[in-house]
């Protein structure tokens, strides 16, 4: 393969990456590893240098909309930053005695358990915020807030967030052992445990992972991960795919989003285990 | 900001416009980097890394002083690579500039919790270094 071709179709495999990334708040990781993995025979700890690379690409070139248009709860997202760049800090140094084929195994169980978990109804759908008690610790720290719908703006509000707090620390240890921005377990936590709109978990996610990605970036790039030749067409592609993803989120209806979010995260998981089995990580 | 207009904070509206401005410079910056150093890397013909097994980047790249002397020579790996760095410093100016945003508007308890984010960040980024 000419360099030519390698960069095209890595660019090309990044912009579906964006896309998805920024459709599903999961940042698109999950797909740029099973890519330059399965695909391409790149070395997992390359893949996971450059899928951290896409990651904070497609947070940053999708937030920009997400914010602009209403969608991104700015202030529940700053909160929820320090649980996952405590996480994140503490799981760049955990990766680091961890063997490829041990990593592969978790970020596997992680993907079937996330799908299982989103095909399922939601246990309460949010409904208006006029209909349910305000939560005194979330009104203390101001995070009751609206987002744009077809129907014009609608409020929710914000509950349970010291059980989010607890999961999305687990979830900054998770994703730098694992080199994805965690965005399973951040949509997961907002949908789940706090109720929110599901637009408003998938872009709240999208806007957060880029930080938690940052956190450990430092730790990869004295590490040798980020190599630069790999990560530019893989970022270039998923910037451009994050900027399509916005352009489809704003008219996607919700259980249609539902469904892309199970699919993707259980076909990465699929191929993962297959690749584990082979003994080829 | 505050000083055309000394009696009105900044609307979260407005913190959230320079936000997204913020975001698109740095991809934007980070994307003529890259797609610079792409293009000039295939112009002259520059070899495939090596991308199994393992062997870490080339010597140089693993620190932002060392690619940002690659990039200064025009080398097109140093260009790549410091357009990877700019996009990684993207989401930390993003936890600054809310830093001041919510300073502005007199939220103390954001801004404390937005130091905590950022020293978590400069710590991670430290750490990263010396690890």
């Amino acid at each position: 393969m000419t360099p030519l071709v390698f960069a095209a179709l890595v660019f090309a495999g990044s912009v579906a990456a964006g896309c998805l990334g920024a459709l599903t708040g999961l940042g698109g990781g999950v797909v740029v590893i099973s890519m330059l993995v399965l695909g391409f025979g790149v070395d997992l700890r390359y893949a996971i240098g450059a899928s951290l690379v896409a990651v904070i690409a497609t947070s940053t070139g999708s937030a920009a909309a997400y914010v602009r248009e209403g969608y991104t709860n700015t202030r529940l997202a700053m909160l929820l930053e320090v649980a996952t760049a405590a996480g994140a800090i503490t799981g760049a140094y955990v990766a680091g005695f961890l063997r490829s084929d041990v990593i592969v195994y978790v970020f596997a169980a992680v993907l079937f358990w996330s799908a299982w978990n989103a095909m399922r109804e939601p246990v309460a759908s949010p409904t208006a915020a006029q209909d349910q008690t305000p939560d005194p610790l979330a009104t203390r720290l101001n995070l009751d807030s609206s987002y744009p719908t077809p129907k014009g703006l609608q409020t929710y509000r914000v509950r349970n967030v010291p059980g989010a707090f607890v999961v999305m620390l687990l979830a900054g240890v998770l994703s730098a052992v694992v080199g994805i921005g965690s965005g399973v377990f951040k949509v997961l936590a907002m949908d789940r445990l706090m109720h929110l709109p599901f637009k408003v978990s998938t872009t709240t996610s999208n806007f957060m992972i880029g930080v938690t990605a940052a956190a450990s970036a430092g730790v990869y790039l004295h590490r040798g991960q980020l190599e630069p030749t790999l990560c530019a067409p893989v970022a270039l592609g998923a910037m451009a795919g994050a900027l399509i993803g916005t352009k489809i989120l704003a008219k996607a209806k919700v259980p249609w989003l539902r469904v892309v979010f199970a699919i993707t995260i259980a076909v990465s998981g699929v191929q993962m285990v297959i690749r584990a089995f082979q003994g080829n990580v | 900001m505050t000083a055309t207009m000394p009696n009105s904070k900044p609307t979260l509206s407005k913190v959230n416009a320079w936000l997204a401005r913020l975001m698109i410079a740095g991809v934007c910056l980070c994307a003529v980097l890259c797609a610079t150093g792409l293009v000039l890397s295939l112009i002259r013909g520059v070899p495939r890394a090596t991308l199994k097994p393992f062997k870490g980047v080339a010597e140089g790249f693993t620190t932002p002083s060392g690619v940002w002397a690659s990039a200064t020579r025009l080398e097109p790996t140093g260009l790549m690579a410091l357009g990877v760095l700019v996009l990684i410093a993207t989401p930390v100016a993003r936890v600054a500039f809310s830093l001041v945003a919510f300073s502005l508007e007199r939220d103390r308890l954001y801004v404390v919790i937005t130091s905590i984010v950022l020293a978590l960040l400069a710590s991670g980024m430290f750490f990263g270094l010396v690890d």
